[in-house]
């Protein structure tokens, strides 16, 4: 029994950092019913903007160098978020291109993104600076860490802050009707481009963060760190039903929590195949996911 | 204060309008009448800049609003009620109507409320999803969304669509009511008996063409009308 509570601890840190992730991949698919596949590149790109602020502060772990290292990982991620739409796929979402091509962008920007990185920081892992200080606590027999911690209640806070501007901004009302109906939003004069730039910011803005998370907890990165995690929390969006971002947030935890169950009782060799086993059966029995409504076309 | 000139509307290969040109003017209430799959939708979809013609020119108030993104027609102006309401279903009624007033900077309050007193169903509904109305209230609620971008030139595509016969009747007395303070309407519709009632003037369109204007009354006893009526 402990060590299943141990278990759903350790779990509950990669839920939230998938659930962060799948949140940029649900909110661009709801709005231009796009898999932007650089989203877990996205990723890689705030965790090396972390490592890089975070060697450039002399006083690594005050709390300021911590916040620096967030904000700036953040900031980039946000840039980068908004360039990609902006110079990848805004003149073929003009176009009213095929999506197809539209995926292709997508794995290129990808690629561009992975190389980019292997050329400027090379293949090998790099090791992150320990910004925060490892603590362990002890509940009983359970042990957790501070930086478990800190991510589950920074991916909670961040949550509630996405809810607060996604259901409460005129900005985020915006996002909503030109995600059910985009032609009417723009019988609206609903400014159907700068909403999707602002989706993607959103989306990046956590992406950025989950890599800098990640980072810490990993505690190495290297510029194909997106890959996996991005193939996740994808997986967790289609599991949460995609489109929906409350959704992503349960389908992230259920497969941070699937994954860490796995690895535990099962073997850890297992833990990065349970992921596609999910998505296969989530395809074949629920293809519109666990929170997903209506029907899902073909991806 | 709307002029289409002789515009040209292609799918693909398919060539959907044909030369059609009419003028509504301002303060009337116009009545696009035809058949199913005549280009009365492609028409509205062509003023309010979903669709860019071919050839032809579309003047607003003078200026030409050809080539003009769907925004600035908005901002113009120019209002379209689609085909089958579209109401965000998800979204509640309050919030459908403040995506009306998006492009509005002042005054969105003034204009719930002159929207709460031409419906005041929106009113008690107010909190709830649109998706949860009934077909009588979304479309209340889509001509009342519309109304919020303060439009000079209310385009309606077919209003009256699945209504039952009695909402038929309170949604052109709303038409009426709406025109009788100031706003202009291009009226779209199969109900060729009902439109031409209220409407001033009216064309037909048959197969992408114009092949009758006039002033209301004269189309009315017409018997081509009463053939597209019934789907000739
Ligand atoms: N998106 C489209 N793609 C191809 N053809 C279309 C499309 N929309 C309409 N059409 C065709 O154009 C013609 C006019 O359609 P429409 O304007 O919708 O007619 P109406 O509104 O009068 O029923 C029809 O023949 C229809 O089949
Ligand atoms: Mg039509």
């Amino acid at each position: 029994m402990n060590l299943f509570l141990q278990q759903l601890i350790n779990g509950l840190a990669w839920g939230g950092i998938y659930a962060l992730i799948a949140i940029g991949y649900t909110m661009v698919y709801g709005v231009m019913q796009l898999i932007n596949f650089a989203h877990g590149d996205v990723f890689m790109v705030g965790a090396f903007v972390g490592l890089v602020i975070a060697q450039l502060l002399p006083d690594k772990t005050s709390p300021l160098s911590v916040f620096l290292v967030f904000l700036s990982a953040m900031f980039f991620s946000t840039l980068l978020g908004i360039l990609i739409e902006r110079l990848g796929y805004r003149s073929l979402w003009r176009k009213n291109a095929p999506r197809l091509s539209l995926l292709i962008v997508a794995v290129a920007i990808s690629l561009l993104l992975e190389n980019s990185g292997l050329l400027l920081f090379g293949a090998a892992p790099r090791s992150f600076p320990e910004i925060i200080p490892s603590k362990s606590y002890f509940v009983g027999s359970i042990i957790f860490t501070n930086l478990q911690l800190i991510i589950i209640l920074s991916c909670l806070l961040l949550m509630g802050i996405l809810h607060l501007i996604v259901m409460h901004t005129k900005m985020g009302r915006a996002m909503r009707a030109v995600a059910e109906d985009s032609e009417m939003s723009a019988l609206l004069g609903v400014p159907r481009e700068r909403v999707l730039s602002f989706t993607f910011a959103l989306g990046s803005a956590l992406a950025g963060i989950a890599g800098v998370m990640v980072a810490l907890y990993a505690p190495q990165i290297n510029p194909l760190m997106g890959l996996l995690p991005g193939l996740k929390a994808f997986i967790a969006a289609v599991l949460g039903g995609i489109g929906s971002i409350p959704g992503a947030m349960v389908g992230g935890f259920v497969l941070g929590e699937a994954e860490t169950l796995v690895s535990a009782y099962l073997s850890s060799s297992y833990r990065d195949l349970l992921a596609f086993l999910v998505l296969i059966l989530v395809l074949l029995l629920r293809p519109q996911g666990l929170l997903g409504k209506g029907v899902v076309e073909k991806l | 204060m709307l002029r289409v000139e002789e515009i040209e509307v292609f799918y693909d290969s398919i060539q959907a309008l044909r030369n059609v040109s009419f003028e509504v003017k301002e303060g009337e209430i116009f009545a696009l009448l035809g058949a199913n799959g005549a280009g009365k939708t492609t028409t509205l979809k062509t003023i309010s800049g979903l669709i860019i013609p071919r050839r032809g020119r579309i003047y607003f108030q003078e200026e030409d609003i050809t080539f003009l993104p769907i925004q600035e027609r908005v901002k113009r102006g120019i209002s379209q009620v689609p085909e089958g309401r579209r109401v965000f279903s998800k979204l509640t009624v309050e919030e459908n109507l403040l995506l009306g007033g998006y492009i509005r900077e002042r005054g969105i309050k003034k204009n719930l409320e002159a929207v709460f007193s031409l419906f005041p169903i929106l009113k008690e509904r107010l909190h709830q999803p649109a998706g949860t109305l009934s077909g009588g209230e979304q479309q209340m609620l889509s001509i009342a969304r519309a109304l919020m971008t303060e439009p000079r030139l209310l385009l309606l595509d077919e209003p009256s669509l699945g209504l039952a016969p009695l909402l038929v009747r309170d949604i052109f007395h709303y038409i009426k009511e709406i025109n009788e303070e100031g706003v202009t309407i291009l009226l779209v519709e199969q109900n060729a008996h009902m439109a031409l009632q209220i409407a001033n003037r009216a064309a037909l369109l048959q197969r992408g063409e114009v092949v009758l204007q006039g002033k209301a009354e004269d189309l009315r006893d017409m018997e081509s009308i009463k053939s597209a009526y019934l789907g000739g």
